[in-house]
């Protein structure tokens, strides 16, 4: 069928997936997300602490994909909603992250918007849901 | 030692049907509400109780001093599977949190309330959070569906800077047959569609309860300045709070159903905190949870005085702001129905 | 390091061909090129292969495929090796063969680039083709490579003011030239207002801003400089040739409105080549979306940063403007066999510089020196070559 994401390699990015973990480096002080094994600002390669990013951040870009346009996982939600945002985030700490935006009118994103973490379904496949970070327009 | 409620959220999905949405449908709706709320696509009991209690965490407690955690909801996002560490990790608590899960009933919520109760007072923890979550679910079909809403709520018990302290509880059991009920192996709820045997066993067993409870701390509703009732319909709750002799306005804070439909296992708790948000120090809050099949449960609580965040998340304004309207063939699609 | 040439190059016709598979693709292609050495060349001469491909038919031979092509041609002999860097497959397959060639490990290279996209439904097609970004992070985001262009496309609106008019008027111009190749799969004109008001895909890019998907194949023949005299009087000498690669995912990198691994092939084939962007003659171009295009503008050093938009108002890289880009059709109305496309690129480089763009209408007049760009995935690898003709 082509690609796919298995279980186990689910699994080993719950805790980015779930509550973005990143690694922080202890050579030049920022954090690398998804977690790497050379930092990707400095190239230190041995050492790091885990660090919980706090899911704040501003819109750097974005795109509404329609219908057709959504990956074969996504083709339900897409039939559903017609369009969905996605997001490419810069984070409060600096790193950038895709993802889905919800609660939000297509007509309403725009670059530089805060946003803040939210836990969603992502996806479902092999009957089992894939839950992980989107982002939604900040609230206060 | 005193144990209460130090932090407490809610979340109600920004999704609304209406009742004339059904109407429009089906030529009528048979549950009182005038919208209800629905969740979105992406989430679930599991999500929805996160979100809750991520705003209870609010209150300042770390979620690494959360030492219990009490989930419920009749409609976890499987059959079976736990929910807790999926909960425990999206949230950062401790892997050595004492967790247990209820699901069994719609009185859920409060059972878990209670267990957090129970190991705090027994002194396993300082701390306990307790997370109700449900989106009851029905055959499009029955009119049992009409009512059927969604939300979570959140609410952290401790045994210092309390909002409201637990003062009494009891819990009452009994078998009453068909009044609403899930097959084994089936989504769907289901009722006889006899709605006076349903009331039958809701009026006995909530009636009980909260008489016997004020008569175990020697009260009278007129020492309660609200009433909580668990709502499975539009009138029920406030059919027995009359005949109990409680008014209007202790019964009025804590009603929901008419903007939310049926929240299920959170639908009781979520109540609390519509009227806790608005509650002052030294006011009592007598509570009824009801679960069919059947059973209930009264709990009593003082507010003590632990201020209330500013700018928290209110019921109200989750009620009132942010939300979006769907059509009925957008809610079948978004329930999954179809 | 030797100067190497090309002496021959062959393409199948692309787009959509439902009775041939892969085997037959890309012989179709081997004998196209074997017509195109003047003074012919016995295939047994080839010392090696690089072939390029995503996924081979859509999945059925990812392992091998080099080795089960060169059999189906009666080469079951030629060292072969099957490259894969998503859409750049067949510029890194090209890339590969010219420094085995240069090194002196071997005389006569050949490289190649196939793909069988059309046999399967367009779902089954998202399933392999969203795999060529960083799958755990992007496209379980819900983006497909429409998706993480589009981020690129709002964010280059964002902070050049490029307009949709002037994205639309990549897709208008490529379909312009497309419309005269022979060998494009789309030989359709479109118009600006089409182009601006196509089914939308994923806000800003629409259906037009998209290539499509297609079946192909393309082979280049590459030669030492002290032979390449034994198989034609005009061979085309590749003089400069880079490659880079940056962070997959877009999320990864510090500028997202420019490819740094295009940047990267690109100052390295101009260093070797010894020339500059201004000596350029035409150019074909990496635009699997209109974006694609005007990114590789700059990348390329065709306009300053964020430059592109004016460029196409003035109709510089149309045919007849100042450095024609993607006269070809581009991936946009040629088609992108992804695997095929660098070799593609190449065969159209090796026509135009000799004179041979079939059609005369879409011959570049005395052009010396061409240029390929050849993109994987978002910018994740890329790959510029410089041509110059010679005798």
């Amino acid at each position: 069928m082509g690609a796919h994401i298995s279980i186990p390699m689910y699994q080993r990015a719950v805790k980015q997936r779930y509550r973005l973990v990143g690694l922080k480096c202890l050579k030049c002080g920022k954090i690398n997300f998804p977690p790497k094994a050379g930092c990707k600002y400095c190239g230190n390669f041995d050492q790091f602490e885990e660090a919980q990013l706090s899911g704040k951040g501003k819109v750097y870009s974005y795109t509404i994909i329609a219908g057709a346009g959504a990956p074969p996982e996504f083709s339900e939600e897409a039939a559903y909603r017609r369009f969905y945002p996605v997001v490419l985030v810069e984070l409060d700490e600096g790193p950038r992250i895709v993802a889905q935006l919800v609660d939000v009118e297509k007509d309403q994103v725009e670059i530089g918007m805060p946003v803040e973490l939210v836990i969603r379904r992502i996806y479902t496949e092999e009957d089992v849901i894939r839950y992980g970070y989107k982002f939604r327009p900040k609230k206060d | 030692m005193a144990v209460g409620i130090v932090g407490y959220g809610a979340y109600l999905p920004r999704l609304r049907i209406t009742k004339k949405e059904y109407q429009q449908a089906w030529g009528n709706c048979a549950a009182g509400i005038k919208e209800k709320t629905v969740m979105d696509f992406d989430e679930d009991a599991l999500t929805m109780g996160v979100e809750a209690a991520k705003e209870a965490l609010k209150c300042g407690i770390n979620p690494e001093e959360i030492e219990i955690l009490c989930w419920a909801s009749t409609n976890p996002p499987y059959q079976e599977k736990m929910v807790s560490g999926a909960a425990a990790v999206m949230l950062g608590l401790r892997e050595d949190v004492i967790a247990t899960e209820h699901g069994q009933s719609i009185r859920a919520g409060s059972e878990a309330l209670l267990t957090a109760w129970a190991f705090l007072s027994a002194g396993s923890g300082r701390n306990a959070l307790v997370i109700a979550a449900d989106a009851p679910r029905a055959c499009p079909r029955e009119s049992i569906e009409h009512g059927l809403g969604a939300g979570g709520v959140a609410y952290i018990l401790g045994t210092e800077n309390l909002i409201a302290e637990i003062d009494g509880f009891n819990s009452f059991v009994n078998e009453m047959l068909g009044e609403r009920f899930r097959p084994a192996g089936d989504n769907n709820l289901r009722d006889i569609g006899v709605r006076a045997f349903t009331f039958a066993s809701y009026n006995q067993l909530v009636t009980r309860a909260l008489q016997s409870l004020m008569e175990k701390l020697g009260r009278k509703p007129s020492d309660y300045n609200y009433l909580v009732i668990q709502e499975i319909d539009g009138r029920s709750a406030k059919s027995v709070a009359k005949k109990l002799g409680f008014d209007e306005e202790q019964l009025a804070p804590g009603l929901l159903y008419e903007q939310t439909g049926d929240t299920g296992a959170s639908s009781a708790l979520l109540s609390l905190a519509a009227v806790l948000d608005q509650s002052k120090p030294g006011e009592k809050i007598l509570l009824a949870a009801y679960g069919s099949g059947a059973g209930s449960m009264a709990v009593s609580l003082t507010v003590t005085g632990a201020p209330l965040k500013e700018g928290r998340n209110t019921v109200k304004k989750q009620l009132d702001e942010n939300i979006t309207y769907l059509g009925y063939a957008q809610y079948l699609q978004v329930k999954r129905y179809i | 390091m030797r100067r190497v040439a090309i002496v021959g190059a062959g393409q199948t016709p692309y787009g959509e061909f439902p009775t041939l598979g892969v085997k037959e693709l890309f012989a179709w292609a081997f004998k196209d090129m074997l017509h195109s050495v003047d003074k012919g060349i016995d295939p047994r001469e080839i010392q090696l292969a690089y072939i390029g491909s995503l996924s081979a038919g859509s999945g059925f031979q990812l392992g091998q495929l080099a080795a089960l092509l060169m059999g189906h041609v009666g080469l079951p002999h030629v060292p072969a090796i099957r490259v894969e860097n998503a859409c750049a497959s067949g510029g890194f397959a090209l890339y590969s063969a010219i420094c085995a060639v240069a090194s002196g490990k071997c005389d006569i290279a050949l490289a190649g680039g196939i793909e069988k996209m059309r046999d399967v439904s367009s779902t089954k097609t998202k399933y392999w083709l969203g795999i060529s970004g960083d799958t755990e992070f992007e496209r379980l985001a819900g983006l497909t490579f429409a998706g993480i262009y589009a981020l690129v496309a709002s964010r280059y609106m964002h902070e050049f003011g490029l307009t949709r008019e002037q994205l639309a008027k990549v897709a208008v111009k490529n379909h312009r030239h497309g419309a005269m190749n022979p060998k494009a799969q789309f030989r359709r004109e479109i118009t600006l207002e089409m182009a601006v008001a196509g089914a939308p895909v994923a806000y800003p890019l629409n259906i037009w801003d998209c290539c499509p998907t297609t079946d192909g194949a393309a082979v280049v023949l590459l030669c030492s400089e002290e032979r390449a005299r034994e198989f034609t009087d005009h061979p085309v000498y590749i003089i400069g040739y880079g490659a880079g690669t940056d962070y997959l995912a877009v999320q990864d990198r510090d500028c997202i409105t420019s490819f740094k691994a295009a940047r990267m092939a690109a100052q390295e084939a101009y260093k070797q080549a010894g020339v500059k962007p201004e000596d350029i003659d035409f150019a074909e171009v990496h635009d699997c979306f209109t974006i694609a295009e005007v990114v590789a503008y700059y990348d390329l050093g065709f306009c300053e940063k964020g430059e592109a938009g004016r460029l196409l108002d003035e109709e510089a890289t149309s045919l007849g403007g100042r450095i024609p880009v993607n006269v070809s059709g581009g991936l946009k109305s040629k088609g992108h066999p992804i695997g095929a496309t660098g070799c593609g690129q190449a065969y159209e480089v090796f026509n135009q510089l000799r004179g041979q763009a079939k059609n005369p209408e879409r011959q570049i007049k005395n052009a010396e020196i061409g240029l390929s760009h050849n993109v994987g995935g978002s910018g994740g690898t890329a790959t510029v070559f410089i041509y110059r003709r010679e005798g």
